[in-house]
């Protein structure tokens, strides 16, 4: 087994960093331990995946390294803000200033049409979105002529990459995306990747994506596993072949 | 299946809860208003019965039964005791003049028979009057003005001018009517009302004769000029009267609680239409595992029917609450006894209560029905689709149209043709029309919330997504804005009406108030001619004008009100008396109509009219004048000599009086007041003083009706609340997403409160615009037959309405606002 490194040894910073991280649901005999200390720390202008068996514990922890979720014990640290320890206000604003989401489920409002779905956070926060930005994204997820349409009017491709263009306009330290693919058919599992992938390459953007797919997981930079709730793995320059095969190791 | 039923019903019982709130309150109502009508009822009976119980017959003619056959009565052997009884209008004061009961109102004066057996009324402190200087005072009037027995009262008769000093003697309960009960001796009774006999002898048989017995002998004896009745036969009709005097009371109520009913059905169906739209993956579940249409149908029809029963039961209990504090509060002024009214709870009415509720509900829940039985079995394997719902199509646009047209065609109709035909006619049109803009509602709801909502939306994202939220479902925010608009709309019809009855006396009364004071008695009887003379004299008066009114003469052959004036003074006193023509040309061989009865007969000035008095016979004068038919009830006016020639003398019944040319208001009021203090039965009012009145009473009506419609208001934002909670339950996932995307819990809640306040002012903007609208029509149908001519609007009331509206809309959002902003972001957005 290859040594895991709990905290990455590049020069720069971690964009997220989390120590001792333990997450307990529950008290008295019905606890669950869903993260028994998680030490790690996620490059920026990377992109890294986390795997591992339903119940290891995966997307606790990416709701945690969120600030949507409290932790039990342990430090996390977005940028260089500690974000345990931050009120609901705080961790509100947090969210706003440096963190993106793109979920499974899209989660697109759908009384907004494409465009409004895309500024919104930018309107929450009462900023001016960057135009010229702005139409670099809508150009890149190539639905320049659908922004006028709602939701229900679009593919669920379309609508995911919608989700992912409203994460990227904020420009955010990180992006979580929680099983981005995983009510998409292969085509548009592909296209949502490959945009994903080329907004770290192009634009530098640090994105975290929990995924059960091996396929979509080979798409990252780095692959970290998990089981029972503790780091176990990870693997870089992943192909889908040695994903699957760590995951077999895991399951086994 | 029915365990399904139940099953269901308890799952949901937190989302049906606002519902089962509104059926509470609106049954509660209705079963209040039987409860206090019951009470009431049962009160009087009691009442009567316990008073009169040993009056074994009654003797009434059509005119005055006189003291002779009372005299008659008494020297029969099957006769025990006989007494008169009459009653009347009277002014009671304190010995030095001033009003003993507030507003000066005129008292009641009733006979009290020496024998106790035949005495109507109880007596519950001291004694009956045994002198004809002693009176008894009902205990509410002793009350507010501090008397005690012993103390010293002055009572007027209708055309007595200072009248005689009386000891009270004891206390009756407290009477039915506002002003002061006063009880005398018959005789003396008769004598102060100046009648010449009574209005009905009571008879206590003697020796154990039975009632039918002792009417029939008496009958006999007395002959086919009387009407003879039992004791038993006079009570219950007494009774009926006592109750059906209270009638209009319990029937506004019953309205005012249908209204509330009508606005529960509507919360009522939204809870059920939303219910069906989330739980149409279990109802196609249901249709998967093989249930039929017809069961699904009668499933929902079943929850609605349990809840409604659950509900209803519920209500009256809080019925019985309301109409016994109701009871409390204003059975004294109705004339009710406590203690002598039957228990609170009874259960026909109380059955008729819930039967009722729970037909307004299961009708209710007959549309959502409908619609869960459309759900095809495949939805349960779809994915939950975001529906608009409440789009309505071309046939129904149709269909509505029509009745919305014939609505407002049949008010409009009917406002011009006015009368009270016409008035019915704008009630009708009016709740069609208003149905027709119900259902309608889905098409203009959302454009009138974009609108509206434009001010909060370019607040912030907060509003804008609540803009966007309150418009994505037009279905279900028109129905939760109508059940407010139909309060709203009530409300400010009354307002308007008020705000016209105002205006039209600063307008058309305050022009055509034809002096400074008009001098009247205010108990409809005559006024002291020295009254007048002692006024004349005060050197603020520039003069008095009298007028005599006579019943007993006639206008081209028809009974009619005729009264004398001197011409000449009447037109340096009052020019504005004639609104056509002039009292200065009034003189013998003329005459002057009231306004009215020319437009009626179609007549005009240079008309000639048959007119005839008991003592001068049929002429055939001129009109040479219209009188303005503000303040003076007489039909034509002669002058004066003609009028005594035909009539006879006769006191003056109301006078107009001018004053000098630069005295004050003040100045005169206090000239009229010192004057005024020896003869407590004259009242002077001066224009401004019928515009307080009237000022005073349209507020007064005003404030009750808004308390009356309060519940129904009320419920309208228990539906607000309910829709909002609903919805924010179906929108959990969206709320944690926009949490997640940086809205903070105080933006949440924020959102929610703009979406609530926005349907209310929503709600309350369309009532408004409806009830101006329907009150121009009313108004228009009113011209013709009350003083109410102009139109006028409180636009300050009204906003203040709008205001209040959209209040209740934020205190609405306050519960389902918390719960959405404590929902936890992560398990909100995990998949189902």
């Amino acid at each position: 087994m290859p040594a895991i490194t709990p905290i990455t040894r590049q020069a720069a910073p971690p964009a997220v960093a989390a120590r001792g991280l333990v997450k307990t649901y529950g008290t008295g005999g019905a606890e669950v331990h869903a993260l028994r200390g998680v030490d790690i720390g996620f490059a920026p202008h990377a992109f890294t995946a986390i795997m591992g068996p339903s119940g290891s514990g995966k997307s606790t922890l990416m709701h945690c390294l969120a600030g949507l979720d409290t932790v039990t014990s342990g430090v996390i640290h977005i940028g260089d803000v500690e974000v345990t320890g931050l009120s609901d206000r705080q961790l509100t604003l947090l969210r706003r200033d440096r963190v993106g989401f793109v979920f499974q489920a899209f989660n697109l409002l759908p009384t907004l049409t494409a465009e409004q779905n895309i500024r919104l956070p930018a309107a929450i926060a009462g900023r001016r979105a960057d135009e010229k930005w702005f139409a670099h994204v809508v150009d890149a997820i190539g639905l320049r002529d659908r922004l006028g349409h709602r939701p229900g009017q679009l593919s669920g491709g379309q609508q995911q990459r919608v989700a992912c263009a409203r994460a990227l306009l904020a420009r955010p330290d990180v992006i979580f995306a929680d099983e981005p693919t995983g009510n998409l058919d292969s085509r548009s599992s592909a296209e949502v990747l490959s945009f994903l992938r080329m907004s770290v390459r192009e634009f530098g953007q640090t994105i975290v994506m929990v995924t059960h797919d091996p396929v979509a997981a080979s798409n990252a930079d780095r692959v970290v596993f998990l089981r029972d709730g503790l780091l176990v793995d990870e693997l870089t320059a992943p192909t889908p072949q040695a994903v699957l095969d760590e995951l077999k190791k895991l399951e086994a | 299946m029915f365990a399904a039923t139940l099953t269901a019903l308890w799952a949901h019982k937190r989302r049906l809860l606002m519902s089962a709130l509104a059926i509470v309150l609106g049954v509660g109502f209705v079963s209040g208003t039987f409860v206090l009508t019951d009470a009431l009822r049962s009160s009087f009976y009691g009442s009567f019965a316990t008073t009169s119980a040993s009056v074994d017959a009654v003797v009434k003619s059509g005119h005055d039964v006189s003291r002779a056959t009372l005299d008659r009565l008494r020297a029969r052997p099957d006769v025990a005791a006989a007494d008169g009884s009459v009653t009347g209008v009277v002014t009671v004061v304190r010995p030095d003049g001033t009003p003993v009961s507030s507003g000066n109102m005129p008292g009641m004066l009733g006979s009290v028979a020496a024998d106790a057996r035949l005495r109507s009324q109880e007596i519950v402190r001291g004694a009956a009057p045994r002198t004809a200087g002693q009176i008894v005072l009902d205990s509410a009037t002793a009350r507010d003005a501090g008397l005690a027995v012993g103390d010293r009262l002055r009572v007027l008769g209708p055309h007595d001018d200072h009248g005689r000093l009386y000891t009270i003697s004891g206390f009756t309960p407290p009477g039915q009517y506002s002003g002061a009960g006063v009880g005398m001796t018959p005789d003396r009774a008769l004598e102060v009302l100046g009648e010449k006999g009574y209005a009905e002898v009571d008879v206590a048989g003697a020796g154990g004769i039975g009632q039918e017995e002792l009417r029939q002998r008496l009958a006999g004896a007395l002959g086919g000029r009387y009407e003879l009745s039992t004791g038993q036969e006079a009570m219950r009709e007494e009774a009926d009267q006592a109750t059906s005097a209270a009638r209009p009371l319990t029937l506004g109520l019953l309205m005012f609680a249908f209204v509330a009913l009508l606005v529960a059905a509507l919360v009522i169906f939204n809870t059920f239409q939303i219910l069906v739209a989330q739980r149409m993956k279990e109802m196609a579940l249901l249709r998967c595992v093989g249930a039929t249409r017809r069961q699904l149908f009668r499933n929902v029809l079943a929850e609605s029917g349990i809840l409604g029963l659950a509900a209803s039961v519920l209500g009256v209990g809080a019925g019985v609450g309301l109409g016994a504090g109701a009871l409390a509060v204003i059975g004294d002024s109705l004339g009710a006894t406590r203690g002598a009214g039957a228990p609170l709870f009874q259960l026909g009415p109380s059955l008729l209560a819930v039967g009722l509720g729970v037909l307004v509900t299961v009708v209710s829940a007959v549309i959502p029905a409908v619609r869960a039985t459309r759900i095809p079995p495949i939805a349960a394997l779809r994915a939950p689709e975001q529906t608009g719902g409440g789009r309505i199509g071309w046939p129904r646009i149709a269909t509505i149209a029509v009745f919305g047209v014939a609505g407002l065609a049949l008010a409009i109709g009917g406002a011009l043709y006015g009368d009270e035909l016409g008035l019915v006619a704008v009630a009708a049109g009016g709740c069609v029309f208003f149905v027709a803009l119900l259902a309608a509602g889905p098409l203009y709801i959302p454009p009138m919330a974009r609108l509206i909502g434009a001010l909060p939306a370019r607040a912030g994202v907060p509003g804008r997504l609540a803009v966007a939220n309150s418009v994505r479902n037009p279905g279900r925010t028109a129905a939760t804005a109508a059940a407010l608009t139909i309060g709203i709309t009530l409300v400010t019809l009354f307002s308007v009406v008020g705000a016209s009855a105002k205006a039209s006396v600063d307008t058309e009364i305050g022009q055509k108030f034809p002096a400074d004071y008009v001098l009247s008695s205010n108990t409809g009887g005559s006024i002291a001619p020295g009254a007048l003379s002692a006024l004349s004299d005060r050197p603020e008066v520039r003069g008095v004008g009298a007028l005599r009114v006579a019943p007993g003469g006639a206008l081209a052959g028809k009974r009619a009100m005729i009264a004398g004036v001197s011409g000449a003074q009447l037109n340096r006193l009052a020019p504005k008396l004639a609104v056509k023509g002039s009292f200065g040309a009034l003189r013998a061989g003329t005459v002057a109509v009231s306004e009215e009865y020319a437009a009626n007969a179609h007549l005009g000035i240079g008309d000639r009219l048959t007119v005839t008095t008991p003592r001068a016979g049929t002429s055939r004068p001129q009109i040479v004048a219209l009188l303005a038919d503000t303040q003076f009830t007489a039909a034509a006016v002669l002058p004066a000599e003609t009028f005594t020639h035909g009539f006879g003398a006769m006191r003056p019944s109301q006078a107009v009086l001018k004053l000098r040319p630069g005295v004050t208001t003040e100045q005169g009021r206090r000239a009229v007041d010192s004057v005024l203090r020896q003869y407590p039965n004259v009242q002077a009012q001066s224009v401004a003083q019928v515009r307080e009145q009237l000022s005073s009473s349209v507020d007064a009506m005003l404030g009750v009706v808004s308390g009356l419609l309060g519940l129904a208001i009320i419920i309208a934002v228990f539906g607000i609340a309910n829709t909002l909670s609903l919805s924010v339950f179906e929108r959990t996932r969206e709320s944690a997403l926009v949490r997640a995307l940086g809205l903070t819990k105080r933006q949440l809640r924020r959102m929610l409160s703009v979406e609530a306040g926005l349907t209310a002012v929503v709600g309350a903007v369309l009532g408004v615009l409806l009830g101006i609208g329907f009150g121009r029509a009313v108004i228009a149908a009113l011209s013709g037959m009350s003083s109410i001519e102009v139109f006028a609007v409180s636009y300050g009331q009204i906003a203040l309405f709008v205001v209040i509206a959209g209040a209740c809309g934020w205190l609405a959002s306050l519960l389902p606002a918390r719960r959405a902003a404590r929902a936890s972001i992560v398990s909100a957005l995990a998949d189902d």
